[in-house]
């Protein structure tokens, strides 16, 4: 499909405005035009023949490269190649749209992964912070690893700004609510804890019973927006949204929203993420 | 297309720079209709409803397990977030080549192009036993690829709205909220669609020396016939 008529083959032919068109010259130089028209096309579908093998091949490349965490990886590399687009333009200053109550929708869905079996009361509930450059109090619980977890109980919670706002919950399968949560801003908590290697780039949270986890840019982690919320739709959270305290980051797909959080950990390295591993993009920013 | 006799030309028809953009956009295009339809799948609740009665749900089981399209979302997106670039890049590439060609003469619709798209309609119903004006595209392929052109972009934008709803929140309000530029995303594709199996039975009924022209960039003219505008 692609060739022009090449000069080494054909008469020098320039198509001038005013003049007779090609196809008038060529009829003068060229005293068969369905000869010339047969020579023409057979370069031509040679062409596009080969054009079509490369990109059927092209296709193939991609479908058939070794997975990177479920996905081809070369579609692996294309949602890393957005994430760097986005990432660059991202700004904690540029805010998700915020609606009236009247807009909330009624009934939220309830989806997710790692819902705890007993229910946890607020008065039972601790935050590990782990990796925080601030040491942990010296009667404090014993974390997993055998020394004092930096903790945060619901009275500490209390401290910080409560912060009211009424976003769109988007989900990666296409359906979206509106929902009105109340909580504070993980930015507070990150200023006041903040990592200890001055490199970490991520937040890496998990469930309290550590079925479901996250991986969350420092970025998007400081937008004002981003929530550790205790309430829904003006009500203590329920627990199969996650009560007692779950993320609510409008920035992100309803899958980086996560439920129940038990423990969040400063990381310089791409920590793990559930839905990451399983063939979807570890940024899923929107 | 050898008429007995008559005196045939070749006729320069469609610039090398169009038939790559064209070419190239016929299996992107396809690749986006498809991954579309896998992220689509995945909470695929449109339907038709008109006072309380359901006439069509998008898509009834069967398509999606003819297609095999269920159950596939991360591939799904991993595809068309992929494609999109190069549907972007090639459409916007195109309709600069249209501007800076002068080709956009040929296909943007003018003056003669309502009367002329009437006739062609007629025509093509078997209406009418006028012919159109041969010229390297009518009144009726005037309207019909502009209008593609139009679709294009439309897709790139209510595209854009869905895929950042909050980097560009403003682009998604303009475009109804982030479920009703879903819906067009959604409803510009079924009119793609539609316009590509238009195109194809046109194609074919205009037959070969149309056809390769798309190919070789040539057609094969009666000499008496004026050449194109």
């Amino acid at each position: 499909m692609s060739d022009e008529l090449t000069p080494s083959e054909q008469p020098m032919i320039e198509e001038e405005p005013g003049r007779a068109t090609i196809g008038e010259q060529l009829a003068e130089v060229e005293p068969n035009p369905e000869a010339e028209m047969k020579r023409i096309s057979r370069r031509s579908f040679i062409w596009a023949g080969m054009a079509t093998m490369a990109g059927l091949g092209f296709i193939r490349w991609i479908a058939t490269s070794p997975e990177t965490d479920g996905l081809p990886a070369v579609l692996r590399k294309g949602l890393q190649l957005n994430e760097s687009v986005w990432k660059g333009m991202y700004s904690t200053e540029r805010l998700a749209p915020t609606y009236p109550d009247s807009e909330i929708t009624p009934n939220p869905k309830v989806n997710g992964i790692g819902i705890p079996e007993k229910e946890i009361s607020r008065d039972d509930y601790l935050l590990v912070i782990d990796g925080s450059s601030v040491a942990p109090k010296p009667d404090a619980q014993v974390g997993n690893d055998g020394r004092p977890a930096l903790t945060i109980d619901f009275d500490e919670l209390q401290t910080y700004s409560k912060t009211e706002m009424t976003t769109k919950f988007c989900c990666v399968e296409g359906w979206s609510q509106v929902i009105k949560w109340a909580g504070v801003p993980l930015a507070e908590i990150v200023m006041k804890y903040p990592p200890a290697d001055p490199k970490a780039e991520w937040i890496y949270m998990e469930t309290m019973e550590g079925d479901y986890y996250v991986a969350i840019d420092m970025k998007s982690a400081m937008h004002p927006q981003t929530l550790l919320a205790f309430e829904m739709n003006g009500q203590p959270l329920p627990h199969n949204h996650g009560g007692p305290l779950r993320l609510v980051i409008p920035s992100k797909y309803g899958i980086k929203n996560i439920k129940w959080v038990g423990v969040m950990r400063y990381t310089a390295e791409r920590p793990d993420d559930y839905w990451g591993e399983r063939g979807y993009d570890w940024y899923a920013g929107l | 297309m050898s008429g007995s006799g008559e005196k045939l030309r070749l006729e320069k028809k469609h610039p090398l720079a169009i038939r790559w953009f064209h070419w190239i956009n016929f299996p992107v295009m396809s690749i986006m209709v498809w991954s579309g339809l896998l992220i689509y799948w995945a909470t695929g609740y449109y339907s038709i409803t008109l006072g309380g009665r359901t006439y069509f749900t998008f898509f009834p089981t069967r398509f999606y397990e003819v297609f095999s399209l269920d159950k596939r979302l991360a591939e799904g997106m991993g595809w068309h977030f992929f494609f999109a670039w190069i549907f972007a890049i090639n459409g916007l590439l195109y309709v600069l080549f249209l501007l800076v060609s002068g080709e956009w003469r040929y296909l943007f619709p003018n003056r003669n192009s309502v009367k002329e798209a009437i006739l062609v309609v007629l025509h093509d119903m078997f209406l009418t036993k006028k012919t159109p004006p041969r010229r390297k595209f009518n009144g009726a392929q005037q309207f019909a690829y502009t209008s593609i052109v139009l679709l294009g972009l439309m897709e790139l934008l209510t595209g854009v709205a869905i895929y950042k709803p909050m980097q560009f929140s403003r682009l998604t309000g303009l475009l109804g909220g982030y479920e009703f530029a879903r819906i067009l995303h959604f409803v510009f594709m079924l009119a793609f669609v539609a316009f590509f199996l238009v195109h194809v039975m046109q194609v074919v009924r205009a037959g070969w020396n149309n056809f390769r022209a798309m190919v070789t960039g040539f057609e094969l003219a009666p000499v008496e016939e004026t050449p194109n505008v």
